[in-house]
């Protein structure tokens, strides 16, 4: 089972805030997701272990040919709040 | 006629004669909508006006060359469409109009279709019931008090209420096949790198795929065609194009060796469906096709590595909602208030717990025990599944183990809601092409479905498996 | 305890900024100063559904580097997305490559009090850009993103930096390199060049590391050997006292020339890097690496010392006129052409640095080319015309850009070299100053001067004195 500690933990690194009563929901929710996923432990890879991703063809790059910018305007109108063409957020007080 | 009716294929022919005009099928699938979408709930946005000026547009050229000309089409709310409404279900993108059109929208645009609307979905593809999205509940068409299945419950809805002969929905873990079966249309999920992700609003960016759902599967393979293939904007797009899907249509089975997971009696499978799945060993022995039990890749493990894997990716790609750049924020005195608030009310309950899993399992100390080993058990099912395929062109088994179930029933039960998925993550983990395609009615009249899974990039005989199929089932509910 | 009793240890991590035509993952094209928000796609935005697609000459360019630093180019390396929340960041994490660099295990040689050292590199990877923040103190963040997705290089020392001068020592070197591979404009205070340093303390001879503190945000070589020698203090007088050091991060405030805490070792981000499932692993094979070392130039170590070799200039002047590869080529081509190394070497570090300062130009945009600075010198050197002269002439060709004969002619300032000329000059004056003459042949040698300055006199100081010395000596005979 997720102690508080944990969940608050996990909370303060996705950066969602949970009120007491989902906290405490979903502290149960996760320890049995957890539990299952856990099964995976059991399964054995032997053989597996350096295992890179799937590839089965050679990536491509991007040849340098620029272009493609958005109007400022049409980017700016979907933000929140904007000032002088910039995006503008609440103070970035220390060690956020 | 009752164009809102047709397939594509007729409604191609139908251009083909010069006996219809697109304005006249844009309007008859408008009118359907209106006519039953209050109850079905298929639609988050509806776009009558676009559809309809794009479709007298399309009057002034000829039909023949463009394949998907005149085709009204409907599109899942995680695809992006330049200035419309791309909200993925979720109150965090309320109101969010990207400022470009997904690669796929690209394509069938150019392809001559039409665009008539976003489809419900659960809110950024996380569920299977449609029931997680912000906005509203989706309906099964066969019957109001059961769920449409999801998270492209929307597209699948559209479709088998006959509102549109396609669209598209998205499928990390079974989003497409899973609906596609409880609804009873086909529905497919191509290759991983079949079809561009460029403007799929991302969940797990290594399963997602974009694909088709349709009422038959000549419909799947045409649509198929259209939005296939490499695309300079997506870096995970396959180089080769798969050649015409429909070459293989009308070819039969015979030959064809079809693997059958030897274990299912392990799973609690519906038993009319374990009837009709035996029936159709019989059917396709009769037709020529080699049938043979296999050991399946475990599917436990495959669906423990999917929730590990999939939402280790979502809790990264979802970062980016915090309230800086678009659409909603909750209101601050700091930056860090300003992230927790405008994302603890900004998502909904399923989305925070799958981003709360997947940062845990990513967070260190947890690493090696969940993701690093859902990476290896991955590797390993891939192998499995070549081991398959080099043996056998297809493997059947049911899509779900059952027909759907009643609104509200399981949206407290995150593991029995995931259980769902059980037999449709391993393609996705496996990356190999799969599809449902709709295998008959249970007594009470609720469909059941049967998927088909073909080697990597076998998507030309997976389509000729499942139009044999379709054949079997003689699906012809008007 | 006295002050050698404590070994400083120094590791530094560079940032270079790469002048790529595009963004590393987007066809954007970068600018720096370009007005805010105007150099942005959905790709570098982030924006729901786009993707990253990695750029060629971002990857030619780190691997540029790498070959210069003589590390090792791996064949499959890997882009990790590093989770962190920022609101320069636009998707909440970077991608940077991780556990997979690009480049491994090289070396930086400089020259110390005690000879030429090896700085050892550990790595150079790439990495985005994030945008700009500006602050005002209490107020509202505001958010520029034209810097976002900007190619980066980062290159990671060894722990083998000893002091704050070596630490600049090491960090021109790098600069000098980036800026002969054309690759990055090395600029400190702009920001495309970034340095972060780790510093930490051990009892002389001892091996093991000491707990390390970091300093960012230092844009000055000035402020990294100050910000360095200030920390190492620091950390002496806890040690000393018996103290322990903390694991912190610190930003050098170059106003008050004081570090400020960032962060401390608590509040450490937790990255939880993954691999990048968006971009498929690079493979960079030996073609690719071999048309990349053709790129390379000679580098500035191997250049001064094959001007120390070829054309016998000291350690200073090689290390002065190298510095910059620019000045290097301009200095080649005069000494080429006049044949006059040191004369040459002289000119350039001489006039042509001190005019480069005074116009704040580059040598590349310098309005007097090598070819006509080569000319110049020979018309001082064939004593065409005196060494003052020159200076004038100089100056007027930075003005006009004009070839220095015809500066020459129009400033009238041409030497008469012609015997003829000169001889019946002299022989004039030597008629007209008969007692003068008589007095010189009695034994009176000194009067030479006398005749030397009426020559000049005459010719209103344009007589190759040299020559006319030569011409009165024979003249008046002994
Ligand atoms: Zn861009």
């Amino acid at each position: 089972m997720l102690s508080d500690d944990e969940i608050k933990h996990i909370e303060k690194l996705a950066r969602i805030r949970l009120d007491n009563d989902a906290r405490e929901k979903f502290k149960g929710q996760l320890s049995d997701i957890i539990e299952f996923v856990r099964t995976l432990q059991k399964v054995d890879t032997t053989g597996f272990e350096s295992e890179a991703r799937k590839r089965s063809f050679k990536p491509f790059l991007r040849e340098g040919r620029a272009g493609g910018e958005l109007e400022r305007d049409k980017v700016l109108e979907q933000a929140p709040d904007t000032k002088n063409g910039f995006f503008k957020v609440p103070p970035v007080i220390d060690k956020d | 006629m009752e164009l809102n009716n047709k397939s594509i294929s007729e409604l191609k022919k139908l251009y083909g004669q010069n006996s219809v005009k697109p304005s006249e099928v844009v309007q008859s699938c408008l009118d359907a909508i209106s006519n039953k979408d209050n109850e079905i709930g298929a639609f988050l946005e509806v776009m009558p006006e676009d559809a309809l000026r794009r479709a007298r547009e399309l009057e002034k050229e000829s039909s023949e060359e463009r394949a998907l000309f005149g085709i009204p089409i409907a599109v899942k709310d995680n695809i992006c469409t330049i200035d419309r409404h791309t909200t993925c279900a979720s109150k965090i993108l309320k109101g969010y109009k990207p400022p470009y059109n997904a690669t796929v929208v690209e394509r069938l645009l150019d392809a001559g279709a039409i665009i008539i609307g976003k489809t419900n979905m659960d809110e950024f593809a996380m569920g299977s019931s449609t029931e997680n999205s912000a906005y509203q509940i989706t309906r099964n068409p066969w019957n109001m008090e059961f769920a449409p299945g999801g998270s492209s419950g929307g597209s699948a809805a559209a479709v088998a209420a006959y509102m549109v002969p396609v669209a598209l929905g998205s499928d990390t873990g079974g989003s497409i096949r899973q609906p596609a079966s409880l609804c009873g249309v086909v529905g497919l999920k191509g290759t991983y790198g079949r079809v561009s992700r460029y403007g799929l609003v991302a969940f797990a960016s290594s399963l997602d795929q974009i694909g088709p759902i349709t009422r038959t599967v000549e419909d799947s393979a045409i649509v198929m065609n259209v939005i296939s293939g490499r695309d300079t904007f997506d870096a995970t797009t396959i180089p080769d194009k798969p050649g015409d899907l429909t070459v293989g249509l009308g070819r039969g089975v015979e030959r064809l060796k079809i693997a059958v997971p030897g274990d299912l009696e392990r799973w609690d499978i519906d038993e009319e469906l374990k009837g009709i799945l035996k029936d159709t060993v019989a059917k396709l022995k009769e037709a020529g096709a080699n049938i043979e039990p296999v050991k399946f890749p475990d599917m436990e493990a495959s669906i423990a590595c999917y929730y590990v894997i999939a939402n280790a990716e979502a809790s990264s790609n979802l970062a980016r909602y915090d309230g800086v750049k678009y659409a909603f924020r909750a209101e601050a005195e700091s930056i860090g208030e300003m992230y927790e608030r405008t994302r603890g009310e900004g998502f909904g309950d399923e989305v925070k717990r799958r981003i709360l899993l997947g940062t845990y399992v990513l967070s260190a100390g947890y690493y090696d025990a969940y993701y690093n080993k859902a990476q290896q058990v991955r590797a390993m099912i891939c192998s499995e599944f070549e081991t398959i395929f080099s043996t056998y062109d297809l493997v059947m088994l049911p899509t779900v183990p059952g027909p759907s179930f009643r609104l509200g029933e399981r949206i407290d039960n995150p593991i029995e809601m995931y259980l769902s998925d059980i037999f449709t993550t391993s393609a996705n983990i496996a990356g190999i092409p799969a599809l449902s395609v709709p295998a008959g009615f249970t007594r009470k009249g609720l469909p059941l479905g049967i998927q088909l899974m073909a080697g990597y990039t076998q998507e030309a005989k997976l389509l000729q498996g499942a139009e044999m199929l379709e054949k079997i089932y003689n699906f012809n509910k008007g | 305890m006295n002050n050698s009793s404590y070994e400083t240890v120094i590791g530094l991590e560079v940032h270079a900024q790469l002048l790529t035509e595009t963004k590393i993952f987007c066809s954007c094209k970068p600018e720096y100063g370009a007005d805010p928000n105007t150099r942005i796609c959905p790709v570098c935005m982030g924006l729901p559904g786009a993707l990253p697609v990695l750029n060629r000459e971002s990857v030619t360019m780190a691997i540029m580097m790498g070959l210069a630093l003589r590390c090792d180019i791996a064949a499959v390396s890997e882009f990790s997305r590093k989770n962190y929340f920022y609101p320069d960041c636009p998707k909440n994490y970077q991608i940077s490559m991780y556990d997979k660099p690009l480049c491994k295990n090289g070396f930086v040689e400089i020259e110390t009090d005690n000879g030429p050292r090896n700085i050892r590199i550990e790595r150079i990877h790439l990495e985005d850009d994030a945008g700009k923040m500006s602050h005002e103190t209490g107020k509202d963040s505001l958010v520029d993103f034209n810097r976002c997705g900007v190619p980066l290089i980062e290159i990671v020392s060894r722990p083998d930096i000893r002091t704050g001068l070596e630490a600049v020592k090491y960090l021109v070197r790098v600069q000098q390199i980036l800026r002969y591979l054309g690759i990055c404009d090395g600029n400190l205070e702009e920001g495309s060049m970034r340095c972060d340093v780790n510093i930490s303390l051990r009892p002389a001879g001892s091996t093991e590391l000491g707990t390390k503190t970091e300093i960012k945000n230092l844009n000055s070589f000035k402020a990294i050997e100050k910000g360095v020698e200030f920390e190492v203090e620091r950390q002496r007088r806890v040690l000393e006292e018996g103290g322990s050091i903390e694991q912190v991060t610190n930003l050098w405030d170059a106003d008050s020339g004081r570090l400020v805490m960032m962060r401390s070792k608590e509040e450490a981000n937790d990255y939880r890097y993954f691999p990048e499932p968006d971009l498929l692993p690079l493979e960079v094979d030996g073609e690719w690496i071999d048309g990349v070392r053709d790129m390379i130039p000679e580098l500035p170590l191997e250049k001064e010392r094959r001007f120390r070799e070829e054309y016998m200039l000291s350690n200073y002047d090689s290390g002065v006129l190298c510095a910059e590869k620019g000045i290097a080529d301009y200095f080649e081509i005069v000494a080429e052409s006049t044949g006059l190394a040191k004369k040459s070497a002289n000119w350039v570090m001489r006039e042509i640095m001190r005019a480069l300062k005074n116009l704040g130009c580059a040598i590349e945009t310098f309005p007097v080319e090598p070819e006509k600075l080569a000319g110049l010198i020979a018309l001082v050197e064939d004593g065409i015309i005196s060494g003052s002269a020159g200076q004038d002439v100089f100056a007027e060709m930075i003005k006009s850009g004009a070839d220095p004969k015809e500066v020459v002619k129009k400033l009238g300032l041409e030497q008469i070299s012609d015997s003829s000329e000169l001889e019946n000059m002299v022989d004039s004056i030597i008629a007209a100053h008969p007692e003068e003459g008589e007095r010189y042949r009695e034994g009176k040698k000194k009067l030479l001067g006398f005749f030397v300055g009426q020559v000049m006199r005459e010719s209103r100081g344009k007589a190759n004195p040299e020559l006319a010395r030569n011409i009165l000596i024979k003249k008046l005979g002994s």
